[in-house]
């Protein structure tokens, strides 16, 4: 039992089976849908639509109360369905509009499977962006010679990024060229506004120009300049995609490198930061700065492989903030340790001692520095060649002797400088005393320790001890077991003696080399030998503080922990 | 490859001259090229045919006029225009081009 429904199909009305009511209805709709993008589209459809009418009716004269599925199967046959209909729509009309952005595949990275020397990744990268994936290929190459980063860069993304596997995906990665397209797009766009506004200029002052020539000059320069824009366009793009990877790449190996040695970035910042502020930003400004684009990359990696989901615009100006936030405890951390190395400060000291019985003074330096095992096993380690921390007590190479001959005087004498710097000449001074320096004397030999430990609680402020021996006429003084890291050309002071006097043991006078001398057995007799303030220099040069800081921060990062 | 699709392309190609040529001869509606084209043995679906009639008028090489039918909605009766009858000439020169060319082939390879 089929019900009978009336029809009115282009005029005319005919009844029909319900059923081939719904299939012709599934029809006609099919071909809305199918020709519904073109031009005349709707036009088309109403044709075709009388025509079945006319079919239908002819049918109806022959008999038959009503059309059936049957007659509509035939007449969609004789139609023909819309995907029969299909290659004429694309090939023979010229006025169909662009099929819709949305139905290209997104573009995607992947790796090419049909062009890889290794993964595929530059094949991918290339099919991505455009261009030919040689380019990524010398690059890659380029930067094996960059400490191998290519190598883990490479790695990375042969890892991240996915085998383009089904013919969808292969398109996909092909895609559109999204990039270059619509940039070409946009600037088309732009220019055509500037080009017609330039037309109108020139048909102004077409009186004296042939206007035909204007806009032929116009059109080729706006050629040229949308050539030029792509070419640079790209060539941009992919350089700095690149150089912002192997930024990234290295702040984040640093970010872990710090975290990881963290046992000694944590005693060792607090010689540099003392007060509350600058302290605690310490960490927070690290992570932030780090932290902050290595955590955006994962983000836009995950979104890559994740495909479409676009990102709140909240997280990506969220990211910039802190990113900012993390730049100003930076700045502020910088200019802090600025401020606190601004003024120099030296105090000098004449020293009280006893005159050795003989002719000759021996200065001897006890190395302090090199010792990396403690007699206690006490924690220590080495950071680079400069500094070491030994509970929590930092050490750099920080006494510096100098032999001067002084003809005038008759008897030896033993003069300390002690510098620092700080924010103000007062808190240089203070910085500077809280260094306490002293020596041994045995007879003739005077022990010095190499390098005087900055306690814990006392900033490092470049702090420096000269010892100045003075050596009389026809008396001779030699220096001792000067370590290998004492840089001779590392100069504290103001310095008017000539280099050489702290390298080797060395005599003041033209005596003949000293002979090696046995300590063994001998008891020191004087300990700490007062102070007495003779004068307080005056000096301040930026270079100096500069060469403070450099010197710091170069230790820094060369850890070395033992 | 597919014979039928093949074939289905080649009468693609000469449809629209097909269309022009029966046009030409008097004004015509959609049926009686149907019939026309049938009768000549040339069998195509007759969608194809109102998808080309509507782009054919819409470049203006077809012009129609509403004809009141006795039985039923009124008919769209196609005619030239003096573009298309200029069209139809130039695919002629091709057509005649192309028979010979296809001819001479066909005869030297068989």
């Amino acid at each position: 039992m089929k019900k009978i429904i009336n029809v009115h199909l282009a005029g005319l009305l005919i009844p029909m089976e319900d059923t081939a009511y719904d299939l012709l209805k599934a029809y006609i709709e099919s071909l809305q849908r199918h020709f519904g993008q073109e031009e005349g589209g709707d036009e088309i459809v109403s044709d075709i639509e009388a025509r079945i009418g006319e079919l239908f009716q002819e049918q109806l004269r022959k008999g038959g109360n009503c059309i059936t599925d049957d007659d509509v199967h035939a007449v969609i046959a004789a139609m023909g369905r819309p995907e029969e209909l299909g290659g004429e729509t694309e090939s023979s009309s010229p006025a169909t509009p662009q099929p819709s952005v949305s139905f290209r595949p997104r573009k995607r990275l992947y790796r090419d499977p049909d062009d890889k020397i290794l993964g595929g990744v530059c094949g991918g990268l290339g099919a991505y962006f455009g261009v030919d994936p040689v380019i990524f290929r010398l690059v890659f190459a380029l930067l094996l010679f960059g400490a191998g980063t290519g190598v883990l860069l490479y790695l990375v993304l042969w890892i991240a990024v996915p085998r383009a596997r089904t013919a969808a995906e292969k398109l996909e990665m092909r895609g559109e060229r999204v990039d270059l397209q619509n940039i070409s797009q946009a600037v088309k766009e732009e220019l055509s506004g500037v080009k017609s506004k330039a037309q109108d200029l020139g048909k102004e002052a077409a009186g004296v120009f042939k206007k035909k020539e204007t806009t032929d000059i116009g059109e080729a320069l706006r050629e040229i300049i949308l050539a030029l824009l792509r070419v640079v366009g790209w060539a941009a793009k992919v350089i700095l995609i690149l150089i912002g990877l192997v930024i990234i790449f290295s702040l984040g190996v640093t970010l872990i490198a710090l975290i990881g040695s963290s046992a000694i970035v944590i005693p060792l910042k607090s010689f540099i930061w003392v007060g509350a502020w600058p302290g605690m930003l310490f960490w927070p400004a690290l992570v932030l700065v780090l932290g902050i684009p290595v955590v955006a990359f994962m983000i836009f990696l995950i979104r890559k492989l994740a495909g479409a989901q676009r990102m709140h615009a909240a997280v990506g100006y969220g990211l910039v903030l802190l990113w900012l936030l993390g730049l100003l405890m930076v700045l502020y951390m910088t200019w802090d340790v600025g401020h606190h190395f601004r003024v120099k400060r030296i105090s000098r000291m004449q020293v009280d001692f006893h005159q050795p019985s003989g002719k000759t003074l021996y200065v001897k330096l006890q190395p302090v520095m090199d010792e990396s095992t403690d007699a206690a096993g006490r924690y220590h380690m080495i950071l680079g060649d400069w500094i070491s921390l030994r509970d929590d007590s930092l050490f750099y190479p920080n006494v510096h002797v100098h032999i001067i001959p002084a003809p005038e005087n008759d008897s030896f004498r033993i003069e300390i400088l002690k510098s620092a710097r700080g924010a103000t000449g007062s808190e240089a001074f203070e910085n500077a005393r809280r260094l306490s320096f002293s020596f041994a004397q045995q007879d003739s030999v005077i022990s010095l320790p190499d390098a005087v430990p900055l306690p814990s609680g006392v900033p490092f402020r470049n702090q420096q001890i000269e010892v100045n021996v003075y050596v009389p006429n026809n008396k001779q003084a030699f220096l001792l077991g000067a370590p290998a890291w004492q840089d001779p050309y590392q100069h504290g002071g103001d310095e008017d003696e000539p280099d050489d006097e702290e390298r080797f043991p060395q005599s003041a006078s033209n005596q003949p080399k000293p002979h090696p001398l046995a300590f063994s057995g001998l008891s020191i007799s004087d300990l700490a030998p007062g102070w007495r303030k003779e004068k307080q220099a005056d000096t301040s040069s930026s270079s100096e503080w500069m060469d403070g800081l450099l010197y710091l921060f170069f230790s820094l990062f060369n850890i070395q922990p033992q | 490859m597919n014979i039928d699709n093949t074939q289905s392309q080649m009468r693609k190609g000469v449809l629209e001259f097909c269309i022009l040529a029966i046009i030409r001869q008097g004004e015509a509606y959609p049926s009686d090229i149907i019939e026309k084209m049938k009768a000549a043995g040339l069998h195509v679906l007759e969608g194809t045919l109102y998808p080309l009639l509507t782009r054919l008028k819409n470049a203006g090489l077809l012009k129609y006029r509403w004809v009141e039918s006795p039985s039923g909605p009124p008919r769209k009766y196609f005619s030239m225009t003096p573009e298309g009858e200029a069209f139809y000439h130039m695919l002629e020169e091709t057509w005649k081009e192309m028979v010979t060319a296809v001819n001479q082939l066909t005869q030297t390879n068989s």
